[in-house]
């Protein structure tokens, strides 16, 4: 079903839980091979393979330096597979929270010491998602793969808030 | 100056050259050995990108094309770059010394040898330039690396790439530059961590935040403005000294700027005025503009996350000689800048030694250029609405690939609107192509599966393909033929200029087609050679081009080559599959090397 396995294309442990360093490493060490500029007198052919590779491999690093989009890849090689009308898909607790947060933004947008204070509890959530993802999608056998897509599903979310505070946050800079 | 490049009776080893095609000035570099040349000409390494056209003789460059900019501003083109890739739509005529007007879709300056596009303009600076190379080396020129803002459109690049094709030359890649100066300072300066590179030249800005670590340049996140430059500062002394936008006072307002790089207090002269003024005073003119490159800059930090300590601060372009902006960024970023290479040579410098490295020839470690998408790429929908299906700040090379429907029943053609940008309707993004997808079979809306794929190439060039799943109907498109030339102009200019016979080129296309079609021969039959299990059906492709490589058709070793390409294709991407993943489990590169020997 799934084209690749960004995991096994980076040489990487198929878990959760990643090295920085060791993803950056790995990226060099391919692309110190594969990128078109090692080809720049090769045929035609060999040029376009390459630079296909070269584009997989850039693919591969994007979604595992992502939490969210690297967890998004494990559920799908596990078989679980996020639409992209992701809302109805998450709880109603969660879903009217979602809610209020939006509409306290909305409030906190006006007074700096309290869009401050938002933008923190909001990162710290976000944080606490990442901790819970990697308790659940770290293990051999992952056992609550529908609790792991609740919380991815709630760490998008949370992506697309802390987006939408540092747009806010640079137009109150220009206002300043 | 003629450069010694070899002792005599040693084969001469070919070389490749950097260019910097500025907005106000150009420059051409060459790599050898260690050392980086910067060609000249009476002792300066600029050469004015300004072009005069006389009434029938060829055209000037340079500074003798500068001499006739007070006495014919119509025929004497300046800051063409500007203009690469827009359309007259994007500029206000008005406010330009020459006759601006149109020809096809772009922009054109009449002069007295007719209409003249920004990108013959252009052809015109590089061949010169080149001539300039030629005359002082006697090594073979294998092709050419010339950079670009790294905030310039696909638009503006092809533009740069047909500038140079006018021009004859063989483009290895083009190449951001600012990427180009960390290049100088990464091999040349052992400079290496996390640096910005400020670069405000005459007529363009761009920023970018990178990691420099031994031979990696990793580019965290780009920004800047592809209008914006030293010229804006000239048009804001104008208007400061003047009142209005007098577009022929801008050589003056030019040269107070520079002598007030140097001096605390310079003359402006235009016509009859003689004005005194003092450099606070211009801070305070142009402070503003500044601040606005500041805020540019901090954007480009938070786009790439970055919250820890600058290395380094790379300047670069001439209007960074200005000591309002070097203080002003020092203060923002608390870090000193750093110059030890010429900010305006620096970019060449980078140029000439990647070209160098692309052919072969360089002495330095093999650097590894891991560049950015400056500007979104997306797709307009529903209402006008543009879907983003390569985000600004994605790493090059990129293949994306998305899937779209039909909107109406028994629909049987899809329209593409390419656009560029960040703005939410296409209408308020650069345009860049549009393209049909024709004979899809009567279906029921939203049955249609059309993948669409955006390739962006290692050089910032993008590919459109489009493909209707069910009956495999495809249609593509090579972006961006809307604002530059299309392939048929540049052969019909090229012989013009050329006015080769009809032969002649014919023959040239036979040689260049035959040259390819060898290369591919001996590619493929050194593969064969390493894997035993060699396949029947390659043999006889491989067999067949041989074959049509002694014939003189060229529509027959194209059909040839695209034969084997087919026919190889899985058995050359089994071969890399299966030589990246040893590689990956640190086995040797060299297999790879191997696999795709020239």
């Amino acid at each position: 079903m799934l084209d690749h396995n960004y995991f096994d294309i980076l040489d990487l442990p198929e878990q959760f839980s990643q090295d920085i360093n060791v993803l950056n490493e790995k990226l060099t060490q391919l692309q110190s091979t594969v990128h078109p500029d090692n080809f720049a007198q090769a045929t035609a052919q060999e040029k376009r393979l390459m630079m296909q590779y070269s584009a997989m491999i850039n693919e591969a690093y994007q979604v595992m330096k992502d939490p969210i989009l690297r967890a998004i890849h494990l559920l799908e090689l596990r078989g679980i597979v996020l639409d992209n009308d992701t809302a109805k898909d998450l709880d109603k607790a969660f879903l009217s929270y979602q809610l209020s947060l939006r509409e306290e933004l909305e409030e906190a947008s006006h007074v700096e010491s309290a869009f401050l204070a938002f933008r923190e509890k909001i990162e710290l959530a976000f944080q606490n998602i990442l901790m819970d993802l990697s308790k659940l999608l770290d293990l051999k056998h992952v056992k609550n793969l529908v609790l792991a897509r609740e919380k991815v599903l709630q760490g998008q979310f949370y992506q697309k808030l802390m987006a939408d505070i540092e747009k806010i946050s640079r137009s109150l800079e220009v206002d300043r | 100056m003629l450069l010694k490049i070899q002792e005599p009776k040693t084969p001469v080893k070919p070389v490749a050259l950097g260019i910097d095609l500025g907005t106000t000035h150009s420059l051409i570099a060459v790599n050898i050995g260690h050392d980086v040349q910067v060609f000249q000409n009476q002792s300066c390494p600029l050469l004015p990108s300004v072009v005069y056209y006389p009434k029938s003789e060829k055209p000037l460059v340079g500074k003798e094309a500068l001499a006739f900019l007070d006495s014919e501003p119509k025929n004497t083109i300046r800051s063409a770059k500007r203009f690469m890739g827009k359309s007259i739509n994007d500029i206000n005529p008005a406010s330009y010394a020459q006759t601006i007007t149109q020809k096809g879709i772009q922009i054109a300056y009449e002069t007295q040898q007719g209409l003249k596009t920004p990108i013959e303009v252009s052809a015109e600076v590089l061949k010169a330039l080149y001539k300039r190379a030629a005359d002082q080396i006697s090594a073979p020129i294998e092709g050419v690396v010339i950079t670009v803002p790294a905030y310039f459109d696909e638009a503006q690049r092809m533009a740069t790439k047909q500038a140079a094709q006018l021009a004859g030359l063989n483009v290895l890649r083009l190449l951001h530059e600012p990427t180009s100066a960390a290049i100088a300072y990464g091999l040349e300066k052992k400079t290496s961590g996390t640096c910005l590179v400020f670069d405000l030249g005459g007529g363009t800005f761009d920023v970018t935040l990178l990691n420099i670590k031994d031979h990696l340049f990793q580019v965290l996140a780009t920004g800047g403005h592809s209008s914006l430059g030293g010229d804006d500062i000239d048009d804001l002394v104008i208007e400061k000294l003047l009142g209005d936008h007098n577009p022929h006072a801008k050589w003056a307002a030019k040269t107070l700027k520079e002598r007030l790089t140097d001096d605390e207090t310079a003359v402006f002269k235009f016509e009859d005025k003689l004005v005194e003024v003092k450099r606070d005073e211009f801070n305070e003119w142009i402070k503003p503009l500044v601040e606005r490159l500041l805020s540019m800059t901090e954007n480009v930090l938070r786009d790439a996350k970055f919250e820890g300590t600058l290395s380094d601060i790379i300047l670069v372009g001439g209007a960074t000689k200005i000591p309002y902006i070097r203080e002003a960024v020092e203060k923002r970023f608390q870090k000193k800048v750093l110059c030890k290479l010429d900010p305006e040579q620096v970019v060449v410098r980078g140029a000439a030694l990647h070209a160098a490295a692309l052919i072969g020839q360089s002495e330095h470690q093999k650097s590894l250029l891991l560049d950015v998408i400056p500007l979104s790429l997306g797709l307009e929908t529903f209402g006008g609405v543009v879907e983003k299906i390569v985000a600004r700040n994605t790493p090059m090379p990129a293949v994306v690939k998305e899937m779209f429907t039909t909107y109406e029943n028994n629909q049987t053609g899809m329209t593409f609107h390419i656009v560029q940008g960040e703005r939410e309707l296409a209408k308020d993004n650069r345009s860049l192509a549009r393209f049909i997808l024709k004979d899809l079979p009567p279906m029921p809306k939203g049955a249609a599966k059309v993948e669409v794929t955006y390739t962006v190439n290692e050089e910032g060039l993008l590919t459109v393909t489009a493909k209707e799943l069910s009956t495999q109907q495809e249609a593509s498109i090579e972006v961006n033929p809307s604002f530059g030339l299309s392939d048929d102009a540049i052969t019909e200019i090229l012989k013009e200029a050329i006015q080769h016979a009809d032969e002649d080129i014919a023959l040239k296309k036979l040689t260049k087609k035959r040259l390819e079609g060898q290369a591919m021969v001996k590619s493929i039959e050194q593969a064969l050679l390493e894997d035993a299990h060699s396949l029947q059906s390659i043999q006889q492709a491989v067999s067949d081009l041989k074959n049509a490589l002694e014939g003189t058709s060229v529509e027959q070793i194209d059909v040839k080559i695209k034969e084997l390409e087919k026919q190889s294709e899985t058995f050359m991407k089994q071969r890399l599959d299966r030589t990246i993943k040893d590689m990956v489990r640190g086995k040797t590169l060299d297999e790879v090397r191997n696999l795709c020997q020239k």
